[in-house]
């Protein structure tokens, strides 16, 4: 009798228990699996948009910073982005383009800007990418998409950010190499269970002092794409901050060859020449 | 003439608001010698307008601007012919049409080519000459001198190719006798210059990691030689072919840069005044290293004319070193650049420079130069060495 009752348990309550909480039922995903997962989801082989970049001072003086940006998928796994300010008149006319290798090539990206002043497209050396992406505190690294193994990659647990589900990782540079590039020696990562997209970063200094964090404070479904729309950087050290807020975002554009090249990258732009 | 064009694209052609881009500066800048009477050198009060027009694949830009130079009226260091010619003045920095003709991209009207990867030196860069009023104290593209040309862009597979034609070749222009930076050569001597056509070819691409380009330019020197010394003599811009190449490849995290450039048969004076031809192989090598907002950079160039022999004016070589160090600072708002360059030849001659501008916000630019020059008076640098300055500029966005 007693070892029926057990029997009961296993094969009727068990299995209630396992379907009332899915998570007890399977293995979590590994920190790499959602990192792989989250660089490699649909966003589509192109797209345009308008950004502001505004900058924050440390007495809320706001500077406001104008780009457009085009982004096109050549083949596998090159990526070119093209971003050409055009507002405010001290920053009209600077260009850059970046063409991004994709990780399996292990290959550093290719970097050029324009500079109206010197009427001059000078190649930019990527190995540092700590530098100041035009004033802001982005930095270049924070424009990179993910690069999974440039991190020893953790599994914290879950976590909810902004009233969403978020798995939270912890990468560790896996040499000083990563760490010379982005300046960063641990980064948190919470990326959205259900979006896939990254809600919150927190960057830490060498002494392991969160310095700087990032929030993905809106994001959007665009053309069944989901996408961040703002994203806000903090920096602790110097009390600044900046945002890249993202709009008329069109995926899957004609963005041709030519819109992504060194040639356009000092020709003036304005809204009517972005492809639609 | 681009006045008229423009006021007759605003006043006759279908023109919205939309369609055009303005921008007026007033500047007035100011700048004094360290030592010596007369210290103040310039003082410039300049209305600057940029515009672009753009409209159904057809654009118009422009960008000049008026300059007043009140220290010839301040003191009467200067000669008349220095104040002539920059007491008022307009300078153009580009005016020009664009459009595109099928895949060519089509520019016609004043403008500016810069060739070649070097950082304020000139090896291939050989397309417009310069206006040395300021000597070479300046950023390079501020005193390169627009010119009327057409020019037609194409890509073709995986070159992107440039055709120039200059309809009229213009030489650099001398500080006239009397003003701050003049070389005194050539004084009284009349000039030949027929201002007859140039062509440039350029072709380049992306390969393996390399910004590859080729170069073929066919034009005037923009320096002059003497000619019948002994009789009725003139300076005289020779013909001549430049083919040139420039590569820059990323290693780790330096940029290294590399110009080389062939003129063919140039011609130049002997010491006994009469002419003689020559080819000349010039070069360049640069590395450029960034560090978090910094870009450090160190150049060498220099010069081998074939046969040369102790007859010739000049020296066979003209080894150049630049060492300089750019970073924009403080959220955008400034910008500092240091830099040394050594012009081994002559005695040797040294030019230091730091460039400091600082944006307080987005209509007012502050700008700051000091200019140091050293060397034997034989040299290129060496010979203002008397000239070390101080600039100062205010930029005002109306």
């Amino acid at each position: 009798m007693k070892n029926q009752f057990f029997f009961m348990v296993l094969v009727v309550v068990l299995p209630l228990v396992m379907l009332s909480n899915p998570t007890a039922s399977k293995t979590p995903p590994t920190a790499n699996d959602i990192l792989i997962s989250s660089r490699d989801r649909n966003d589509g082989v192109s797209y345009t948009s308008d950004v502001i970049l505004r900058l924050i001072g440390k007495n809320e003086a706001v500077r406001d910073r104008h780009f457009y940006m085009l982004q096109k998928d050549i083949g596998e796994s090159e990526e070119r982005a093209l971003m050409h300010f055009h507002k405010p008149a001290d920053v009209r006319g600077v260009s850059f383009l970046i063409i991004n290798h994709g990780e399996d090539k292990n290959k550093a990206d290719d970097q050029w800007m324009f500079l109206p002043a010197f009427r001059k497209t000078r190649r930019i050396g990527s190995n540092d990418k700590r530098g100041s992406f035009m004033g802001a505190e982005f930095n270049y690294s924070d424009l990179d998409k993910i690069r999974v193994f440039d991190y020893s990659n953790t599994l914290l647990g879950e976590d909810e950010v902004l009233g969403e589900a978020a798995w939270l990782i912890e990468r560790i540079p896996v040499d000083q190499q990563v760490i010379n590039k982005t300046g960063y020696h641990k980064v948190q990562m919470w990326i959205s269970k259900q979006k896939e997209v990254i809600l919150q970063q927190h960057y830490y200094n060498a002494k392991g002092v969160v310095f700087k964090t990032q929030h993905s404070t809106e994001t959007e479904k665009v053309q069944n794409i989901w996408t961040i729309m703002k994203s806000h950087v903090e920096n602790i050290e110097n009390q600044k901050s900046s945002k890249m807020i993202f709009t008329d975002i069109v995926y899957n554009v004609a963005v041709e060859d030519k819109h992504v090249s060194k040639r356009t990258l000092k020709e003036s732009m304005k809204a009517s020449d972005i492809p639609k | 003439m681009l006045i008229n064009i423009t006021s007759i694209i605003i006043f006759c052609a279908d023109v919205s608001a939309s369609d055009w881009y303005t921008e007026k500066h007033l500047k007035t800048s100011a700048s004094s010698r360290l030592e010596g009477s007369n210290k103040l050198t310039t003082q410039v009060n300049a209305l600057a307008i940029k515009a672009e027009y753009q409209k159904q694949g057809l654009s118009f830009n422009f960008d000049g601007e008026w300059q007043y130079d009140a220290v010839y009226d301040i003191h009467s260091g200067y000669s008349s012919q220095a104040k002539e010619e920059y007491g008022n003045r307009f300078w153009l920095n580009e005016g020009y049409f664009s459009w595109d003709w099928g895949s060519y991209g089509m520019s016609l009207g004043y403008q500016k080519i810069a060739w070649g990867q070097a950082d304020d030196l000139r090896i291939v860069d050989v397309v417009n000459p310069l206006d040395l009023k300021d000597f070479v104290l300046f950023d390079l593209d501020e005193y390169r001198i627009s010119q009327p040309m057409l020019r037609v862009e194409q890509t073709l597979s995986n070159w992107d190719i440039e055709g120039l034609w200059i309809f009229s070749s213009e030489p650099n222009q001398l500080p006239p006798t009397g003003s701050e930076f003049s070389f005194n050569a050539g004084e009284g001597i009349p000039e030949k210059h027929p201002n007859d056509g140039e062509f440039g070819l350029q072709a380049k691409r992306f390969f393996y990691d390399t910004d590859i380009a080729l170069y073929a330019f066919r034009g005037r020197n923009d320096t002059p030689i003497l000619t019948n010394a002994t009789t009725s003599p003139r300076l005289e811009y020779a013909r001549e072919t430049m083919l040139g190449t420039s590569l820059v490849r990323p290693i780790g995290n330096w940029v290294a840069r590399g110009e080389l450039a062939w003129f063919d048969d140039r011609e130049f004076n002997l010491n006994n005044f009469s002419t003689s031809h020559s080819d000349v192989l010039q070069w360049l090598i640069g590395i450029d290293y960034l560090y978090k907002d910094w870009l450090f950079t160190a150049q060498a160039t220099d010069r081998h004319i074939k046969d040369w022999d102790d007859s010739y004016s000049i020296n066979e070589s003209e080894p150049l070193y630049t060492l300089s160090a750019d970073a924009t600072l403080a959220s955008g708002k400034a910008a500092v650049r240091f830099a040394v360059s050594h012009a081994d030849a002559s005695g040797g001659g040294q030019l230091y420079q730091s460039k400091l501008s600082y944006r307080p916000n987005s209509h007012c630019k502050l700008q700051l130069n000091i200019d140091l020059l050293s060397g034997k008076q034989t040299n290129f640098f060496g010979q203002f060495s008397n000239k070390d300055r101080i600039w100062a500029a205010v930029n005002y966005l109306l």
